[in-house]
């Protein structure tokens, strides 16, 4: 088995992996199949079942099937869309332009409150009505059949990639997302063994160990749709990305305390972390949790070890959760791992495609082509799937690089290669060269050209346009290429400059929203979500912080190191505000309101006050109570802490101060 | 003996029977997935992807024939 795993990781063809070919052939097998398929039913748009191909032409079963459900679900609300559109404006073209402007700004805003393949299904509600009612401005009768025609090409392409996927044994999601979260938990294991050591926390190394595991976040999703056992790996995927992030906020709360602070402990615990003992690791976790109850005497030492219990308590889950994720069972608790977006970016996002589709219908409008709307919807397509994107900019200049391409592509494949031929076969050869040639260049591991290979994929169908008989069109061909073409330069051009979003502007927005969600945490306006999934929200910003491109590496470095800052405070406040709560709910609300006085206006010595006065009053209550008002009052003394450390100052709540 | 196919009509439009037994068979599917995960149907086979486009087949034949 090894050496024939050994033989599989060497063998190249051509340069590229034997993986690689399978995809290529995987896809371009799906997109024949489709286009037989669809050419047998006579559907009209016969190629949009092989740009459906191209489009969901994803390396994992898995991602296929989760894209393949949004493409179907928002191609029905994109064609009911359509309807609506066009009768709501009938024979008034520019009311009509501004309604679809206005669904698709709408579309592009709710995509960037969504991920991964919500997003795309949100940004294709939106570009269907591009599809299938601009492009019949002239004819609006012909929207319901249009509809109708795309709906049942978009079906066969997805059958047919699946039959082929199924068949040819494509990879599974689940696989490779084992394997990146248990590559993930090594590295944070790393990270707290190193914190262990006495080494100081980069804020850098954090927040790149956040992103690495948020950022699996959509593949996470995808697990559901992937098989019968795939609900389960998802509920485990989930618990394993939480617990890994719980485990870096441990890590840096114990960063966050002398390096000096128990030193027999942290070897104890060292050995623990790296051994991964079992019996032992649970007698340790025993040993902690006593000495966090009596640790009165010195208080760093109680946190020290609350912290390092989390610490073994959640790279224990986490190591659980990923074993629980292979073999596809439920993990103990189903949660949710939500994200984070900004709500001004998408509004932002929103607005600029709105903006581009109307002057992009003024422009095309102004030079008085017979096919104008073709152009319309085509800028319309572009702008919403890059507003799908993490990078729209980049997005532009990759469709800048592979519209011309996959036009040239095009035309050697329909005058040079088939060149007049109505046979099956000699079509599907024809396409193989283009079609292998691009889904190979999108298994590159290279963040430039992938992209480019993708687009490739989507837009050679795009522009070969196969149909049943083909027309072989020199003039249809060489107007569709112009338009095209003319489309992604003029969405390049409206993209840097209509309602740029810098990178520096959309860490400003950022930052700036984790400062206002700190205020309203400590100010007690708590979010529905219970702490972990907060903090793994709170994650996800960092992520994406991290991801910006920094404008100077010391300016990023101090952004992430408040954005972390924020991140270890804002989890000591949900916490404090538990621990308060369960005391509350035993003393029936007595001993907690100068504690949730302190915390509302972020006086340390307000909160070491009520702790103390806690700790004194604790004898009052039975066992259990006790044990509530010794974690509340470590608690509060933590948060104090946090403020006292906090280079960044505390900003007290807007609504105290006024 | 001949079969008589369930037609469905929305709005004036005739929606082909095949595709409303395709529509039956993955809903019947999708409801019946928790079980396969309780009978662990996955690990039965050593490719599952197969299995379960099989299933499929089965239950959309069975639509078929019975219906």
């Amino acid at each position: 088995m090894t050496f024939v795993q050994s033989v599989r990781r060497t063998v190249a063809i051509a340069g590229f992996p034997l993986s690689a070919w399978a995809f290529a052939l995987r896809i371009w097998a799906a997109m024949m199949v489709a286009l037989y398929a669809a050419f047998w039913l006579q559907l009209q748009s016969a190629s949009t079942a092989a740009i459906t191909v191209g489009i969901l032409a994803l390396q994992t079963r898995g991602q296929t099937y989760h894209k393949a459900v949004y493409r179907v679900i928002a191609t029905v609300i994109g064609v009911v869309a359509s309807f609506v559109i066009a009768g709501l404006f009938p024979q008034t073209r520019e009311l009509f332009m501004v309604g679809f402007a206005g669904w698709l700004g709408l579309c592009v805003y709710a995509g960037g409150l969504l991920d991964g393949n919500r997003a795309y299904g949100a940004v294709l509600s939106g570009y269907t009505v591009a599809l299938v009612a601009v492009t019949q401005i002239d004819s609006p009768q012909n929207i319901f059949f249009a509809g109708v025609n795309r709906g049942a090409a978009i079906v066969v392409g997805i059958a047919a990639l699946a039959l082929v996927s199924d068949v040819f044994a494509a990879p599974n999601v689940h696989t490779g997302l084992s394997g990146k979260l248990t590559a993930a938990h090594r590295r944070v294991r790393a990270f707290a063994l190193a914190i262990l050591r006495g080494e100081s926390a980069d804020p850098i190394q954090s927040a790149n160990l956040l992103r690495e595991i948020t950022v699996l976040h959509p593949d996470i999703t995808a697990l559901a749709p992937e098989s019968s056992d795939g609900g389960a790996r998802g509920a485990a995927a989930r618990s394993a990305a939480l617990a890994l992030v719980a485990e870096v906020s441990a890590a840096d709360a114990l960063a966050s305390l002398p390096a000096t602070t128990s030193p027999s402990l942290r070897e104890a615990i060292r050995e623990a972390l790296a051994d991964d003992l079992g019996e032992e690791n649970h007698a340790l976790q025993l040993g902690l949790r006593r000495r966090a109850d009596v640790g009165y005497a010195d208080p760093r030492d109680a946190l020290f070890a609350r912290h390092a219990r989390s610490l073994l308590i959640e790279n224990r889950r986490a190591q659980d959760a990923i074993e629980d994720l292979r073999a596809a069972r439920h993990p103990p608790r189903r949660i949710h791992a939500p994200i984070y977006r900004s709500r001004r970016a998408a509004a932002r996002d929103g607005l600029r495609a709105f903006l581009v589709v109307l002057i992009s219908g003024f422009l095309f409008s102004l030079g008085g082509w017979p096919f104008a709307s073709q152009g319309i919807a085509l800028v319309g397509v572009f702008i919403a799937l890059s507003a799908s994107t993490p990078n729209p900019r980049a997005f532009a200049a990759a469709a800048v690089i592979a519209m011309p391409i996959a036009a040239l592509l095009a035309g050697v494949t329909e005058f040079l290669i088939l060149d007049g031929v109505d046979q099956f076969p000699l079509l599907a050869i024809g396409m193989a060269p283009s079609v292998f040639a691009a889904a190979l260049l999108f298994t590159i591991p290279n963040p430039r050209l992938a992209p480019i290979g993708f687009l490739l994929l989507v837009f050679f169908p795009v522009m070969l346009s196969p149909s049943n008989p083909q027309s072989y069109n020199p003039e249809a061909y060489l107007f569709s290429s112009f338009l095209a073409i003319t489309s992604v330069i003029l969405l390049f051009i409206l993209l840097w400059t209509l309602l740029p979003t810098s990178d520096v502007l959309r860490r400003r927005w950022r930052l700036k929203s984790a400062r206002a969600e700190m205020r309203d945490l400590l100010a007690g306006g708590r979010s529905r979500l219970p702490d972990d999934e907060a903090l793994f929200r709170d994650a996800d910003r960092i992520g994406q912080l991290a991801a910006l491109q920094p404008a100077a590496d010391d300016e990023r470095r101090d952004d992430l190191r408040e954005a972390l800052d924020i991140f270890g405070r804002a989890a000591g406040a949900r916490q404090v505000r538990t621990t308060l709560a369960e005391l509350s709910a035993r003393t029936g609300g007595r001993l907690v309101g100068d504690a949730y006085s302190a915390l509302v206006v972020g006086d340390p010595v307000g909160l070491r006050r009520a702790a103390a006065d806690l700790a004194s009053t604790a004898s009052q209550l039975d066992p259990d109570g006790q044990a509530a008002a010794r974690a509340a009052s470590l608690d509060l003394i933590w948060a104090a802490l946090l403020i006292d450390a906090s280079p960044f100052g505390y900003d007290p709540p807007r609504t105290t101060a006024s | 003996m001949t079969h008589s196919f369930f037609e469905l009509t929305i709005g004036g439009v005739l929606v082909s029977p095949f595709v409303i037994y395709a529509g039956a068979a993955i809903v019947i599917f999708a409801v019946l997935r928790p079980f396969l995960h309780l009978v662990a149907f996955d690990r039965a086979f050593s490719n599952p992807p197969v299995a379960e486009l099989s299933l499929y087949v089965v239950i959309l034949a069975l639509l078929i024939v019975l219906f």
